[in-house]
């Protein structure tokens, strides 16, 4: 039977109106979250962040310059690059008759100005040896963790900065560049895995980290930005650092004074719960303004990303407020900064609405519903070529077969 | 008959008996209406050029505006470079002849051409040799798609080029359509028309 559409629309209903009377006093908390970040005073910020840095129960951004600041774009050059990469996988499926998985990685390479140029492809690769399945603890052996759901995020988000060095490496040296990732550049996939430090150590220490070494090396020898761009972003963090501000307690210690009471009642929600740092900033930035730079305080930034400090804006795109993370040492550096904001806006512009390269290198890197299918006959067919034995589960036959 | 490759037009990725497909190696760079092209260097097939199509590679993916702020088309690649990966010209050829032991024969040949055939736009020499014969007209005159009667009028117009008095060569032609259309006389001033711009 399919779905009951009749029932679901009414669900839907039912939905809208218990969305509707949680609103209802979502404008006035935005209004007073413009009103507390106006003036807002860094300085005391940061005292009384160092004060209760022990009892805060919200990981809340260092804010290095006045956080309603709004800084327009500079112009972007004549001649310019952005090369960008995106991924997409199929997990390991317990019910195909191998054990494996597929990350495909799409690159695309744009050049602009005076030797304008595009470059899009794609790199498959599939991971089917034993030691490309399991991430092990090279100090005890038999510890290992399975690389699938959360963990293939995070190795395909690891792939994805590998390719972007390898295209970075092959661009034209005598115009400015930007390197451009999708989502955030905080592996947030690997949360959940702060026991399991050999997974954190191989994925982020020896991946991504090594990658962004690589990247700030090159950044060295050239004109070279690196960034990543997320749409509808939900981060929340500098909405959260108007809580502090708005706390009526000199020291904020959230369990003690707060703790028994419900979310949307605490002296602090008043101006920021429920409240998305892209909605605050869609009141106070212009089309094409930046927001001032913030520093994330991911405890994944902290134990694992030596020194590559996770910076980040907000920027008027034209459509929608996106957020942009940087590292600290394109975040630290004027030109650089300046340089991702025009980029990044130029190729919004150009998408319409998202960057062009994000959009391209998705494209190239999408696995569709009938490449998926195909997968799976495949690997069926050279096994059963091979004459290894190909079994499935009754579960995933008989959702094939659909017997009546 | 070698061909140098960088006279290469493109590749066949569709073919029948009738007709085949060639897409570009480069965006717009179809030959004309009406021009002569040759698969291969036996060649297994030549064709007139009946159809261009330049489209999205993605047919999921439809083309938008994007040159509101440009003063220029050329602008509106420049800013955009990726179209030119995107964006596809495939044109569709009739087939009318092909080569046997180094002869042009003016009818289909025993097999259509393989898939990523090699296509090239014929030459003069070729173009002068099999237009001498214009056997395969009346098959030209009477294929589907309803722009038969420009793509006859556009090959002839190329051929008469090929040939040392262009003017001669039309007015032969001309004798040539008036037998074979001779029964719809509208349709024969409708071409011969088109002959002479």
């Amino acid at each position: 039977m399919s779905l009951d559409l009749t029932q679901t629309a009414i669900q839907i209903d039912r939905m809208a109106q218990e969305l509707r009377s949680r609103d209802a006093g979502r404008r006035s908390r935005i209004e007073r979250a413009v009103e507390t970040l106006l003036r807002f005073d860094a300085e005391e910020y940061a005292e009384k962040l160092q004060s209760s840095r022990q009892t805060l129960a919200w990981r809340l951004p260092g804010v290095p310059e006045d956080p309603a600041a709004r800084h327009a774009a500079p112009a972007a050059p004549d001649d310019f690059c952005v090369v960008a990469t995106d991924g997409s996988h199929i997990d390991v499926d317990r019910h195909l008759p191998a054990r494996c998985f597929l990350i495909n990685i799409g690159v695309s390479v744009l050049t602009y100005g005076s030797s304008s140029d595009a470059r899009l492809f794609n790199e498959p690769r599939l991971y089917a040896a034993e030691d490309d399945l399991v991430i092990r603890d090279r100090l005890s052996p038999q510890r290992e963790q399975v690389i699938e759901g959360a963990v293939l995020g995070a190795r395909r988000t690891v792939e994805e900065i590998a390719a972007l060095v390898r295209a970075a490496r092959d661009l034209p040296e005598d115009i400015p560049a930007l390197a451009l990732m999708d989502g955030s550049l905080i592996m947030y996939d690997l949360l959940g895995f702060g026991n399991r430090q050999f997974v954190l150590r191989e994925l982020i220490e020896e991946g991504f980290v090594a990658a962004l070494d690589e990247l700030r090396r090159l950044a060295g020898q050239r004109r070279f930005a690196v960034a990543s761009y997320i749409s509808l972003p939900r981060g929340a963090e500098v909405v959260n650092a108007l809580r502090l501000r708005t706390c009526p307690f000199d020291v904020a210690e959230c369990e003690r004074h707060c703790g028994q009471l419900r979310p949307g009642r605490r002296p602090c929600d008043e101006g920021a719960w429920g409240i998305y740092d892209r909605e605050l900033f869609a009141e106070t930035l212009a089309p094409g303004e930046r927001s001032a730079v913030f520093v994330s305080s991911s405890s994944l930034v902290a134990d694992y990303y030596q020194g590559h400090d996770v910076h980040f804006f907000y920027l008027h795109a034209g459509e929608e407020i996106g957020r942009v993370e940087i590292p600290s040492w394109v975040a630290e550096d004027e030109a650089l900064l300046g340089l991702t904001h025009a980029l990044i806006l130029d190729q919004c512009r150009r998408g319409p609405g998202y960057p062009i390269a994000l959009m391209e290198a998705h494209e190239q890197a999408v696995v569709t519903g009938p490449d998926r299918r195909f997968f799976v006959e495949q690997v069926e067919n050279t096994l059963s070529g091979q004459r290894l034995p190909v079994y499935s589960s009754e579960k995933s036959r008989s959702k094939r077969l659909r017997w009546l | 008959m070698i061909s140098n490759p960088t006279d290469r037009l493109g590749e066949v990725i569709e073919a029948s008996t009738t007709e085949f497909t060639t897409q570009c190696y480069e965006l717009y760079e179809a030959p004309p209406l009406g021009a002569l092209v040759r698969c291969g260097d036996g060649p297994s097939a030549l064709g007139v050029v009946a159809n261009i199509e330049t489209r999205s590679m993605d047919p999921s993916r439809h083309p938008i505006a994007r040159g509101r702020d440009e003063t220029t088309e050329e602008g509106v690649y420049r800013s955009n470079p990726q179209l030119n990966r995107l964006l596809l010209t495939e044109f569709r050829s009739l087939t009318v002849g092909h080569g046997d032991g180094g002869v042009l024969r003016p009818y289909l040949p025993p097999q259509p051409p393989r898939i990523h055939a090699f296509v090239y736009r014929c030459g003069d020499e070729e173009l002068r040799a099999f237009s001498g014969s214009l056997e395969f007209v009346p098959y030209l005159l009477s294929s589907q798609g309803g722009a038969s009667d420009d793509i006859v009028a556009a090959f002839l117009r190329h051929a008469s080029e090929s040939h040392a008095d262009p003017r001669k060569f039309l007015v032969d032609a001309g004798r040539e359509l008036a037998v074979i259309l001779g029964a719809e006389v509208q349709r024969l001033n409708g071409v011969l028309r088109r002959l002479a711009k």
